[in-house]
């Protein structure tokens, strides 16, 4: 009976049964966002573990989820990964540095001053657009093998992009605002540090969230050509010993590290740019006066 | 008792590529009296704006002069604020950072011109949302703010750029009011743009028609309705009389922009 009527009784919708039952399904409906993906993550990792454990998938080739926790397990106790973790750590943190602090001045240089665009903007562009690993070479040719090769790899891959949004960003501020500073009569130094900066932050903390990504590729790169440690150089050495349980793990450890540090980028533009994080309910909200 | 004198002013671009030079504003005079409130009107793109601009300090015209009490104007002052047409509040300020912004840029403290601006965020009815970014006002509470930041470094003349222009008709009007009571109290001299005649009727003490481009003065008309004004007086016969004038300043006007498309039309 659709209509419910129990034994003489009309069924009320609003017994305390179907308002708890209600309230559970809203609560899953709620969290469906982290619940959905949760649950194709652990049917993907099941599958992949049947389908090594019932041979279908080569454990040469490609480890089992069980086998790459266990590499992991012992991995992780080892003296070597965490020197490994340490070396690639900080050859990270030197270079992508560098390259951001280098590329926000030199973008926003090269967006201010119409002139050096026109002369540096070309080489800028073409350094941004050749694939990192074409300047490997010339970089050992230059620097040699070891860590100021990795600095100047990781640099020359993650200066451009830098460099690029900010020029781009700096270029294009909405000459209203300029308007609005000049018009008050604002001196220069307080225009910049009250409309430009501002104006440009939110492309300069975008820049260097790309930063990140091509700065761990920097890591990468630097560690298969010029390294004798480091979490990537241990990525290779894996693979030519078939190892891909630890090959995995490493993979993956790199992945987490370099999300991590992204996580940080957001974490410091939500605080810088909290202006932004707000009146997003504006659109609907506030009446029209 | 005269404040504001615009004296013959030219202003000529170059457009960038071609170098093609074209006459934006003609030869245009005016003077302002004190603590007068008057329009300019004119078909969009009569270089109304860039007038504006002018008397702002904001450009240097190619000839003629534009004097504050005698004294030529050929940079942004202190005694004159602009209220800008579009959304130009410094969104990464809260409202009453904005409003003290003309005054921080005098070198004045951040406190005490935080301070100054307080009474006129009141004033323009926006106590309670100091601490609001412009995100999360409706544009005419923007503009609320926009006029609060302007009257904040106290000038001599406002100078106002199509205010209204983005409001809805019942905002604009109720705006309209606010403006004349905040007129009333603070007896400024405002120079207005708009292309609204009723808004400039409704406003004005004296109200300037602008020719298409070149942009020269082509009618004065004062508006001897007498104050306090109430919105009712734009349905009287004398409202509709001076606005049937203005109007028919205007269509010649208009109707000569679109004779080229229209005869092109024909022949095609």
């Amino acid at each position: 009976m659709v209509t419910g009527v129990v034994e003489g009784e009309v069924w009320d919708p609003e017994t305390l049964e179907a308002r708890a039952l209600s309230r559970v399904l809203r609560r899953i409906k709620d969290r469906e966002r982290v619940l959905v993906p949760t649950a194709a993550l652990v049917v993907f990792l099941v599958a992949w573990q049947l389908a090594s454990t019932f041979g279908l998938i080569n454990q040469l080739f490609f480890a089992s989820p069980s086998a790459v926790i266990s590499s992991g397990y012992h991995l992780v106790q080892t003296a070597q990964f965490w020197s490994d973790f340490r070396v690639s750590v900080i050859e990270f943190v030197v270079g992508y540095g560098m390259a951001l602090a280098s590329g926000l001045a030199a973008g926003f240089a090269l967006g201010w001053f119409w002139r050096l665009r026109f002369i540096f903007r070309p080489w800028v562009d073409a350094l941004n657009s050749i694939p990192g690993i074409a300047l490997v070479p010339l970089v050992l040719i230059w620097f040699g093998l070891g860590f100021s090769s990795k600095i100047a790899l990781i640099f020359l891959i993650t200066f451009p992009v830098i460099a690029v949004n900010m020029y781009t960003a700096t270029s294009s501020i909405n000459p209203q605002y300029l308007r609005v500073g000049r018009s008050f009569g604002c001196p220069k130094f307080r225009l910049l540090r009250t409309i430009v900066f501002p104006s440009i932050a939110p492309f300069a903390f975008a820049a260097a969230r790309i930063g990140v990504g091509r700065g761990v590729s920097g890591v990468v790169v630097g560690e298969y050509f010029a390294a004798n440690s480091g979490l990537a150089y241990r990525l290779l050495q894996y693979g030519n010993d078939r190892q891909t349980g630890l090959l995995l793990f490493d993979a993956l450890f790199i992945t987490v590290v370099a999300l991590g540090a992204f996580r940080v980028v957001s974490t410091v533009e939500k605080r810088v740019l909290h202006w932004r994080h707000v009146g997003s309910h504006s659109a609907f909200g506030a009446d029209n006066t | 008792m005269q404040t504001l004198t615009i004296s013959d002013v030219t202003m000529i671009y170059e457009r960038p590529r071609t170098h093609e030079r074209f006459r934006a504003i003609d030869r245009v005079s005016m003077t302002i009296e004190k603590s007068s409130f008057v329009s300019i009107v004119g078909p969009s793109g009569c270089g109304k704006s860039t007038l504006l601009a002018v008397v702002d300090g904001l450009i240097q015209p190619s000839s003629g002069s534009v004097q504050m009490d005698g004294r030529p104007v050929t940079a942004p002052g202190p005694d004159r604020a602009m209220v800008f047409q579009e959304a130009s509040l410094l969104p990464w300020f809260t409202t009453v950072q904005n409003c003290a912004y003309g005054l921080e840029c005098q070198g004045i403290s951040r406190k005490e011109a935080q301070q100054r601006a307080m009474p006129l965020l009141e004033m323009v009815g926006l106590k309670g949302f100091e601490h609001c970014y412009p995100g999360e006002l409706s544009i005419g509470m923007q503009q609320r703010a926009n006029v609060a930041r302007a009257l904040a470094v106290d000038p001599d003349v406002l100078l106002m750029d199509e205010p209204f222009a983005s409001l809805d008709a019942q905002t604009r009007e109720l705006m309209q009011s606010e403006l004349l009571r905040i007129w009333d109290q603070t007896q400024k001299t405002v120079l207005f743009i708009t292309h609204q005649l009723d808004e400039a009727i409704y406003l004005s003490d004296r109200v300037l028609v602008m020719s298409g481009r070149p942009g020269h003065i082509i009618d004065d008309v004062v508006i001897p309705i007498e104050r306090p004004r109430s919105l009712d007086i734009k349905r009287t016969q004398e409202f509709a009389a001076i606005e049937q004038r203005l109007w028919d300043d205007l269509r010649s006007e208009i109707e000569s922009e679109l004779a080229p498309a229209t005869a092109a039309d024909v022949r095609s």
